[in-house]
């Protein structure tokens, strides 16, 4: 009885070829129900004399059908092993892949800059009142940046206090409406918005985006100013970038500067392989405008200037985009035109 | 075209919208200034302090610098300006400086004339203040055309102002020299000698210098002579039929101020440009022009050998009283968060020409006539001593970091928009950007009226003449320019439309829009993908008819519980042929504003059900007017232990669903479901 259940498993072994196989090969000998387990429950029914032997010998085929199994399954194994061959060279199956916009990248990482500092990001109307517009930022009615050929009017009622209705030149018509809002410092502000303008050539579309940061606080001081901007400069450009402060005018900051930032092509130097330097001007590039928040305008944000100072910015998101990226474009008007060829570049 | 174009063309954070250039040479300056600094030391002192030089060309041997002017700082547009900057700041970088001549104390008294020659006269009517402040003019007999000096004519050459005659040279360098225009008349071309400031009437025209006809509003500034003929476009350019020709030899010199915007708006409308109207609109300081006369006479006479003509014609009605600003020398260092000795700051502002009395360290600025129109308050002190202080030596400092709270549904839009940027990226999709502003040719192709939208007043094209009311039309737009570029076209594009309300601001309403070649299904598969990928349930497919752009029979309106909230379906031939577009168009409209609300930014844990769980599938048949979520809602009404339904396929009419069947307490077996399956095939085959 048990030499013929082991010649039967020996056959069966021999016609196994997987791995699964082998496995219903094991649960049906060595398993619970098993043959091996049946023999074994058998001896309880045979001769106290014979019962010994005949446990020794069932066991004896237990041993060799364990071992059997084992080395039938290196075998098997084995030639999986040897046979299997990929050409890993051959591309993956591809994954879509899609395209973010170039400002779109720029606004996230601005907005994330930012954000370890402590400033939120804001977000106010593209279609704005000339108050909030001019207004407020201390340009009066006869400031040359109202007039048609430096800001869209659009075709609505002018208010008594509100004036006209515009597409916002600037993200900083947000300056006293966030004041307003918090209804009193500190103010920490990021605001980024598209903005408009009536120039449309090939350095200027009449639709673009800005970044305006807004900081006002008790003792906030041109040093807090150049702090921030020189954070920001090394976070977003790189380490080795410096800034530097010259004087400006803006209607709404007193004092005013224009920050510029070392040129990475010529590494500040405004030369470079002997030539003057074409991308910068003597080593400098205008990153944008900047100043101390005029008193005028934090009285019109209810904010007592006695008490209270703050400093503001406003830079171009295309602009610092580009200057980062080193993506020469000679006619930006390809941002907006939706050109495939174009989008699917920035991903 | 470069970088660097791009850099200086746009400007940001708003009103340097007339700013200024101006060149000048380094040997001119120091006619004015002796100093020991190079072109290059003066190009980066300056910078840092005062005037951006923004380039300095070696030229023979001289230095051309390009220097930028602030609105607000006309008076540093000259030679003369730069070199009083100059003798400011340099000495801040240990460098000397000081100024060989103040041309600006002269007098009328200095003009040396023989009343033997005064024999001429103009009539000069009474001007109107609101035009100018200031209208003064000289008559200057017997001029010789005497070839200019060549370094006169060089100078000008360098700084962008071609070479003429002698007599209109002289007139350019003054103006370079002291930033004060001015205009020479060939005297005897001046009818009836006598001549009146007057606002033009609409549709007269006049020939300028350049041969240009120019035809005039009613709001220009024109100088008329005694015989009604328009002489001059004030403040911008002469009128040719006066102009300085070879045959002249007496002149009439007018210097003047002009209403600055009235200047520019005349610049603009009639669009000539001119260096003077770039001088004119930024409002002048009346009190140059007599120092300017001085000096401009006394080059005449030099150089041409003329003679003083006539007295001065001097009308100021314009004169303004000397201003004086209160600050307090406390304020002054705390603002600049910079410890600066008093006598520091009392050197600083007198060296810019003001004049300082301290009582008690508070202190009374008179301010130079040139700084009145820039110099308002303490702060603008301040500025003065900050600058010259350098704000290249104060230190960097971020600020203290404090709480303040994002409003809590921005905090969610951005995430959400982030979020779902990075979906459909991630998905194929292509992020545009069109413009806010659309044509009306385009609302016209998509069948929306023109007069919903808001409208431009004063648009520079009509391609941008009105706020999308829907984001539609600019994809489709998309689509049709990119065909042939690529085989599949799948664009998205997150913006506002603009929602016109009432004497009030519109609503500017956050949407997104995808537009695909695809076909719906897919289309909508990734829809739902985002929807389950921003944690949103309930969400419904509700076949609609009523989208404007959408096929009836192909629309789905977008529900989340009972809110709307957009469509979906493949775009009406006839649009997609007036859009020229070649194949059919599945668009998604979705107002992300409303989406916003239902989005939860974390998963939820349900724990797994223990118990078995038996799938049966079925094949039915299922009409053209069946709804397959119809056929989901029956199945599910029929017995509770149904816990989910799966489409498997369609072929023809026949529809393959796989329906799952689980108890909450216990196992269930396929005996016990059997007739629950039964029942399901008998209702839906009803």
């Amino acid at each position: 009885m048990t030499e013929a259940i082991r010649q039967q498993f020996v056959h069966k072994l021999s016609l196994t070829t997987s791995t699964a196989e082998l496995s219903q090969l094991e649960i049906a000998y060595l398993g619970r129900n098993g043959e091996i387990n049946s023999l074994l429950k058998q001896l309880k029914s045979i001769e106290p004399t014979e019962r010994k032997q005949k446990g020794a010998e069932i066991n004896n085929v237990k041993k060799e059908i364990t071992e059997k199994l084992l080395a039938k399954k290196k075998e098997l194994l084995d030639a999986v092993n040897k046979d299997q061959s990929i050409d890993v060279t051959l591309p993956g199956i591809a994954t879509p892949r899609g395209s973010l916009h170039l400002v779109t990248t720029a606004i996230e990482e601005i907005t994330r800059i930012f954000e370890k500092i402590g400033f939120i990001r804001m977000k106010y109307p593209e279609v704005e009142w000339e108050y909030f517009a001019f207004d407020t930022l201390n340009m009066d009615k006869n400031h040359p940046a109202r007039d048609d050929f430096e800001t869209f009017f659009i075709d609505q009622p002018e208010q008594p206090k509100m004036g006209k209705m515009v597409l916002t030149p600037h993200t900083s018509s947000g300056q006293v409406r966030e004041m307003i809002r918090l209804g009193k410092p500190p103010v920490r502000m990021i605001n980024i918005s598209k903005c408009y303008r009536p120039n449309w050539d090939a350095s200027h579309t009449p639709m673009f985006h800005q970044f305006e940061g807004l900081c006002i606080d008790k003792t906030i001081t041109i040093a807090n100013l150049k702090g921030t901007i020189s954070y920001f400069a090394k976070e977003f450009f790189g380490e080795d970038r410096e800034i530097r402060l010259r004087p400006f005018h803006f209607q709404f900051t007193e004092p005013s500067f224009e920050v510029d930032i070392t040129c990475d092509i010529c590494d500040g130097k405004g030369i470079i392989n002997g030539q003057k330097c074409k991308i910068c001007k003597s080593g400098w590039l205008e990153l944008g405008g900047t100043g101390m928040v005029h008193e005028n305008v934090l009285k019109a944000g209810g904010v007592d200037p006695t008490e209270y100072s703050g400093w503001a910015f406003g830079f171009g998101v295309e602009r610092v985009s580009m200057m980062k990226q080193g993506v020469k474009i000679d006619d930006i008007r390809i941002l907006y035109n939706g050109d495939i060829r174009f989008l699917e570049q920035f991903y | 075209m470069t970088l660097e174009f791009y850099i200086t063309a746009i400007f940001v954070f708003s009103n340097n919208f007339i700013d200024m250039n101006i060149k000048i040479t380094y040997n001119w300056l120091r006619e004015y200034l002796d100093t020991d600094a190079t072109a290059f030391e003066l190009q980066k002192y300056l910078s840092l302090c005062g005037p951006s030089v923004e380039r300095v060309t070696p030229v023979e041997d001289d230095f051309i610098f390009d220097i930028e002017i602030t609105t607000n700082r006309i008076d540093m547009a000259s030679v003369l300006g730069i070199a009083q900057e100059a003798v400011v700041i340099l000495p801040q970088f240990k460098k000397k400086a000081k100024l060989i001549t103040q041309p600006l104390t002269k007098t009328f008294s200095d003009i040396k004339s023989d009343q033997n020659t005064k024999q001429k006269t103009i009539a000069i009517d009474a001007i109107d203040p609101e035009l100018t402040a200031r209208f003064t003019g000289i008559i200057m007999a017997s001029c010789k055309q005497n070839k200019t000096p060549e370094i006169i004519a060089k100078r000008l050459t360098w700084c962008d102002i071609r070479p003429i005659n002698i007599i209109v040279d002289i007139s350019n360098y003054i103006m370079l020299a002291l930033g004060q225009p001015n205009h020479t008349f060939d005297y005897d071309s001046i009818g009836g000698a006598k001549i009146k400031l007057r606002l033009s009437k609409q549709g007269e025209t006049m020939i300028t210098l350049d041969g240009k006809t120019i035809t005039l509003s009613d709001e220009d500034m024109v100088i008329e002579d005694g015989k009604g003929k328009i002489i001059d476009l004030a403040g911008i350019m002469g009128g040719k039929n006066s102009e300085i020709t070879e045959k002249t030899s007496t002149i009439f010199i007018l210097m003047e101020t002009y209403d600055g915007k009235k200047i520019r708006q005349t610049a603009m409308t009639t669009g000539q440009r001119s260096i003077a109207a770039t001088y004119f609109e930024k409002g002048l300081d009346p009190e140059r022009i007599e120092p300017a006369l001085v000096a401009i006479t006394t080059m005449m006479q030099d150089l041409t050998g003329a003679k003083i003509g006539s007295e001065v014609f001097d009308q100021f009605p314009g004169k303004e009283a000397k201003k004086s600003i209160s600050v307090n020398y406390k304020t002054i260092v705390d603002k600049m968060g910079v410890e600066l000795e008093k006598v520091k700051v009392i050197a600083i502002l007198e060296s810019l020409g003001f004049s300082i009395t301290d009582t008690n360290s508070e202190f009374s600025v008179k301010v130079p006539s040139y700084r009145n129109h820039d110099m308002f308050g303490p702060q603008d002190i301040i500025e003065e001593v900050a600058r010259i202080y350098g704000y290249h030596n104060i230190p960097n400092i971020v600020q203290t970091t404090t709480m303040v709270k994002q409003p809590k549904d921005l905090d969610i839009r951005f995430t959400v928009e982030k979020m779902t940027r990075t979906f459909l990226k991630h998905q194929g999709y292509h992020e545009v950007m069109n413009y806010s502003m659309i044509s009306k040719q385009l609302l016209e192709k998509a069948d929306i009226s023109i007069s919903e939208p808001l409208k431009l007043v004063n648009t520079i094209s009509e391609e941008i003449e009105y706020m999308r009311p829907s984001l539609i039309p600019s994809l489709l737009s998309n689509i049709a320019n990119n065909q042939g570029k690529r085989a599949v076209l799948e664009f998205f594009e997150i913006a506002h439309i603009y929602i016109p309300q009432k004497n009030e601001l519109p609503n500017e309403e956050s949407h997104l829009v995808i537009a695909s070649t695809r076909e719906y299904s897919p289309v909508k598969g990734v829809i739902e993908g985002l929807l389950a990928e921003l944690h949103i349930e309930s969400v419904h497919f509700i076949p609609s008819t009523t989208n404007q752009f959408v096929s009836p029979n192909t629309q789905a309106s977008l529900y989340i519980h009972d809110k709307a909230i957009g469509v979906i379906g493949m775009v009406k031939p006839q649009m997609t042929d007036r859009f020229t577009i070649k194949q059919p168009i599945c668009i998604v409209d979705i107002t992300l504003q409303t989406v916003q609300q239902f989005v939860r930014v974390s998963s939820r844990y349900v724990p797994p059900n223990p118990f078995a769980l038996i799938s049966q599938d079925i094949s039915i048949i299922k009409k053209i007017t069946d709804h397959y979520a119809d056929m989901v809602t029956k199945i599910q009404a029929i017995s509770p232990l149904v816990s989910s339904v799966e489409y498997l396929n369609s072929y023809e009419q026949k529809i393959s669903i796989r329906i799952y069947f689980q108890d909450k307490e216990k196992n269930i077996s396929e005996a016990e479901i059997k007739p629950i399956v039964e029942k399901i095939i008998a209702t839906l085959s009803n």
